[in-house]
């Protein structure tokens, strides 16, 4: 391999694991923090895409276009977000009522999923990039397509951001609380609906970012709902339910396995992300057994889950 | 209160029935009742794989029949269609397509894009109970009964396509290096295996095969092995959607600058592009009415640029065609007797006078292959130009 | 728990009644209603499998359609190359379904609720792939068409075929009864409510889990090895995770960790789909919105209207431990 098709495929994963990791991250904060196993994370990553698709087709593929895209998708993707949660979730928190969240989020998939063929029919729809960003840098031999580069420093700051919001404001304090412990913080006074209807709404969000950076990428189309759910179930247990550094580690790890794996066995790189979940898996729970601490590892506890080493 | 539960089990179950009705009737004699209008199932892919072009698929379908009827139909009869959704998997479309055949006594089945729906509804429905289907998927296993079997083909399979790719290259002798770059499911694999086998002993080597996931939404790193192979030309049949990712990806990543690339690349995909590959050399034999200029492509054309340049309205357009035209040759409406018509029978399709081959019932659709330009004087889309129609005659086996 | 006769009935009766109603169906509908309802008893068995392990034992299996998908495969195959009939074929695939249930459960059914739910999806999917990418063995993605003797060939004897289905799902369904209602179900449950207390008590807890775990699997198998008689097609979609998702919520909409509530939900979900088929092409969007009302009408699955929600009776997801 020569050093320009390695730094060529090492980009190339990163890419795709910072894309990965928008999808991720929203999930996480839903599943980790509300316990919410979000079968819609797909839907609303394909609904960012297609609301991309609208908005720039009204704004223009400009530098200002997107601009507005990027802020404006996530956050009406999320005002729908915390309406559905209200709504709908709001009464679901308590242990015997985790069938129906289950269902209502399986519900709302197929709900999303359907409008989008409604009002958008079923041919895929394409968007174009301000002039700006397409083309690519030379870089020591490799070709590095300047929308990765921003699709990278995009994750990078999104990731800086999710870290600062839960490390250092009061509302990540919060709901790094709640995810050990719920009914302790609504004895603090803490106004725990509202505090779970913001997180709903920015996982959500995070979702929706997601597809506004896939959408220039290729065709935004129904396919979109399936790639996305899987890998970020995947990422998201891989890296440990709740733990954000962990799904972040997990999206690069795979992103860049994968990618890498395509050189060796295009057909069977497909099998990277399930591969990676199973032996990190296998490895946690064998670890767990035998005692050892596994670092950088926080796995929820709800009411219900016993300690995995009871 | 617990009778509540057998209640409403009972309730919904007979509530069902009710709705549906009681008994089968007997299937009928072979010969439409005169006035009977002719049943056409049309299986779209609604949901699914292949969903992208259905809506357009059954606009296709549905003014050819419109066109028929407004002529007086068939032999008296007019043409009714029934578009059912086999959501591109077999199990849904076999048996969607046996209760069209068994509940509503349909005797002409049109329509699927999947290989694999067409071949079990061949398997399962039209040949044992004796029923037209006309189908435009390139698995070449699916018309390879021979001459009893009721399916007819309305585009060129895998194997043609395979070898004419390989004309094209072989060609092309000073490109020593080739990479093949398909689908990563059956079609993909037939293609590249037909491709191939023609390119044997041709001197050119094929460095680089690659399947990429259907639908998936990020192939550099594809992109990136195959380039890393240096090739002279690249042989690409990733299709629709993702051939608008591949070029997407491509175009920054130098796919189209360090590489000779030929593909197929259908009107309506370049035309979604927003940057086609102009200069890049494709081919499609969806029948695109811009490309070909006979008296049914510019029927197509009221169906308005988008739906009828893709190509798919043109082929259920000819499906539909097709059964039309094989009643009226066989002057009866009973399927076994319009088989014998068809076979060898030049039919009228939006590309022109077709044979259809009696051995296998395929037929030499031809290729349209040319260099992409964007939208200019001659046609407001992106299409090829110089264009060059292929006739694909010469691969068809008997 | 409650053995009394009145129990039993409560828990069995809308079974019963269902398969009654099942037996007659010939007798009063077309022959599109009986497909439809052979296509109901294959799935009422992978959301019976699902809920042996969701509702009683409290294990969150995303990976059914593993076995299910086995269970078809192996009927199939063993018909088409070996020849065999097709109860033989049957019971083999069921073997080699629990055979596979035993290997790969004695890891799973250690690991903790999340990794199980992911692992047994991983299972299915892995599965998918290698169906999908072995067209010697597996036809590929274009599938198989299985080799049917003409009295099980459910274009010339729909009833026949529909009868032998009905019959073999209602020896299956007697014996998951038989199961639950005996000692076996109700350490199970022990098991759900707290595997810990279980474990102190002296109970096998990763032994019962298996045990389940393979028991299950054989169910999905059955109910693979019958949908053969019903498409007379296997495809690698046999695998696909939307058949597990299915068997979720037949049986949410049925009622959890009830014997009847994935059979009652199957059924459920069977009309859903057949009459939003018929009535609109919006089927997602109509799906959804029906699926949301009754989830938010019933919350505890049809089953559950007709008794209220009282002492005892907790749906909860897996009471994790080792």
């Amino acid at each position: 391999m020569s050093l320009a098709t390695f730094i060529a495929q090492l980009f190339a994963g990163l890419g795709l694991a910072f894309v990965l990791f928008f999808t991720a991250a929203g999930l996480n904060l839903v599943w980790g923090v509300l316990g919410v196993m979000n079968f819609a994370a797909g839907s609303v990553y394909m609904l960012g895409a297609y609301l991309t698709t609208s908005a720039i087709a009204r704004l223009g593929a400009s530098a200002l276009g997107w601009t507005v895209a990027l802020f404006a998708v996530p956050l009406a993707v999320a005002a729908l977000g915390a309406l559905a949660e209200v709504t709908l979730l709001r009464r679901t928190y308590r242990e015997e009522d985790e069938n129906r969240q289950f269902m209502i989020t399986l519900a709302l998939s197929y709900l999303i999923a359907g409008a989008i063929v409604l009002v958008f029919g079923t041919h895929f729809r394409t968007v174009s990039l301000p002039g700006a960003l397409e083309g690519s840098w030379s870089v020591l031999g490799a070709t590095l397509p300047r929308y990765t580069v921003v699709t990278i420093v995009l994750g990078l700051l999104v990731t800086a951001a999710i870290w600062f919001g839960l490390q250092r404001t009061r509302a990540g304090l919060l709901t790094r609380a709640a995810v050990d412990d719920r009914e302790m913080l609504s004895v603090l006074g803490v106004d725990v609906d509202r505090l779970y209807s913001a997180v709903f709404a920015v996982g959500v969000g995070l979702g929706a970012l997601g597809g506004v950076l896939i959408a220039p990428q290729g065709a935004v189309s129904s396919n979109l709902e399936t790639t996305a759910l899987v890998p970020a179930f995947i990422v998201v247990v891989t890296g440990g339910l709740g733990n954000m550094t962990g799904a972040l580690a997990a999206a690069l790890a795979i992103g860049i396995l994968q990618s890498f794996a395509t050189l060796r066995d295009a057909t069977l790189a497909q099998l990277t992300p399930y591969a990676v979940m199973t032996v990190v898996l296998l490895a946690r729970a064998a670890s767990a057994r035998l005692g050892w601490s596994v670092a950088g590892v926080r796995l929820r506890r709800s009411a219900t889950a016993r300690s995995s080493a009871g | 209160m617990r009778r509540l539960a057998y209640g409403c089990a009972a309730a919904m179950v007979l509530a069902a029935l009710a709705l549906g009705g009681c008994g089968s009737s007997s299937s009928g004699s072979s010969e439409l009742a005169s006035g009977a209008p002719v049943k056409i199932g049309y299986l779209a892919s609604l949901t699914g794989f292949c969903s992208t072009f259905s809506q357009e698929y059954v606009k296709g379908a549905e003014l050819a029949v419109k066109r028929v009827n407004e002529q007086g139909g068939v032999l008296g009869h007019k043409l009714q269609l029934i578009v059912r959704d086999d959501k591109a998997t077999p199990t849904v479309g076999v048996s969607q397509a046996r209760d069209l055949v068994l509940s509503a006594h349909v005797k002409y089945l049109a329509g699927t894009c999947s290989s694999a729906v067409g071949k079990s509804v061949e398997q399962l429905v039209a040949n044992p109970s004796h029923v037209i289907y006309a189908v435009g998927v390139s698995d070449p296993t699916v018309f390879a009964g021979g001459p009893e079997i009721y399916a007819f083909d309305t585009i060129p399979t895998a194997k043609v396509e395979g070898e004419n790719a390989a004309a094209y290259i072989r060609a092309h002798p000073q490109w020593k290096r080739i990479a093949v770059i398909s689908e990563d499911y059956s079609y993909g694999y037939q293609v590249t295996a037909a491709f191939k086998k023609a390119m044997a002993g041709s001197g050119q080597s094929i460095v680089s095969q690659d399947y990429v996931p259907a639908g998936g939404s990020d192939y550099a790193p594809y992109i990136n092995r195959l380039i890393a192979e240096h090739p002279d030309a690249v042989y690409s049949t990733v299709i629709t959607e993702d051939t608008v990712t591949l070029v997407k990806e491509g175009l920054p990543l130098g796919l189209f600058a360090k590489t000779n690339f030929f593909g197929i690349l259908d009107y309506a995909t370049i035309d979604a592009m927003p940057k086609p590959p102009v200069g890049v050399e494709g081919y499609t034999f969806y029948p695109s009415p811009s490309i070909y200029h006979t008296p049914f492509a510019r029927e197509l054309e009221a169906l308005g640029g988008a739906v009828a340049n893709g190509g798919a309205a043109g082929d259920a357009f000819n499906q539909i065609q097709l059964i039309a035209q094989g009643i009226a040759k066989a002057k009866s409406t009973d399927p076994t007797k319009v088989r014998e018509a068809l076979a060898g029978a030049t039919v009228q399709t939006v590309q022109g006078d077709v044979e259809i081959h009696k051995c296998n019932h395929e037929v030499a659709m031809p290729i349209a292959m040319g260099r992409v330009v964007g939208p200019n004087h001659t046609l407001a889309f992106a299409h090829f130009e110089p264009l060059t129609l292929v006739s694909t005659d010469k691969y068809l086996e008997c | 728990m409650v053995r009394s006769r009145r129990a039993l009935l409560a828990d069995g009766g809308p079974t019963l009644a269902l398969l009654a109603l099942a037996a007659l169906l010939p007798a009063l509908a077309s022959s599109e209603y009986v497909l439809l309802a052979a296509s109901m008893i294959v799935t009422a068995l992978v959301a019976v499998s699902f809920n042996l392990l969701f509702g009683y034992a409290g294990m969150f299996s995303f990976g059914q359609a593993a076995f299910y998908g086995l269970g078809s495969y192996t009927t199939v195959l063993l018909m088409n190359e070996a020849g065999v009939g097709f109860y033989l074929a049957l019971a083999g695939a069921v073997a080699v379904a629990a055979l596979a249930a035993a290997v790969s459960g004695a890891v799973l059914v250690r690991m903790e609720p999340v990794a199980f739910v992911m692992l047994t999806f991983a299972l299915g999917a892995l599965l998918e792939f290698a169906a999908e990418h072995s067209p010697k063995l597996t036809g590929g993605d274009s599938g198989l068409i299985a080799n049917l003797p003409s009295a099980l060939n459910v274009v010339v004897e729909v009833n026949g075929v529909y009868y032998a289905m009905l019959g073999v799902a209602a020896a299956v369904l007697a014996g998951v009864f038989v199961f639950v209602r005996a000692r076996s179900g109700l350490v199970l449950r022990g098991i759900r409510e707290d595997a810990l207390r279980a474990r102190t008590l002296g109970v096998a807890v990763e032994r019962r889990r298996l045990g389940v775990f393979v028991l299950a699997a054989g169910v999905a198998a059955v109910g693979g090895g019958l949908s053969v008689l019903s498409t007379q097609i296997v495809y690698p979609d046999v695998f696909d995770w939307k058949i597990s998702a299915n068997a979720l919520i037949a049986t949410l909409l049925g009622g959890v960790g009830t014997f009847s509530g994935p059979v009652v939900g199957a059924v459920g979900l069977g009309l859903i789909d057949f009459y939003v088929g018929k009535l609109t092409t919006d089927t997602l969007l109509v799906e959804g919105l029906v699926l949301l009302a009754v989830i938010l009408l019933a919350p505890r699955g049809i089953v559950s209207l007709r008794r209220k929600q009282g002492a005892g009776r907790r749906n909860t997801q897996a009471a994790g431990g080792g």
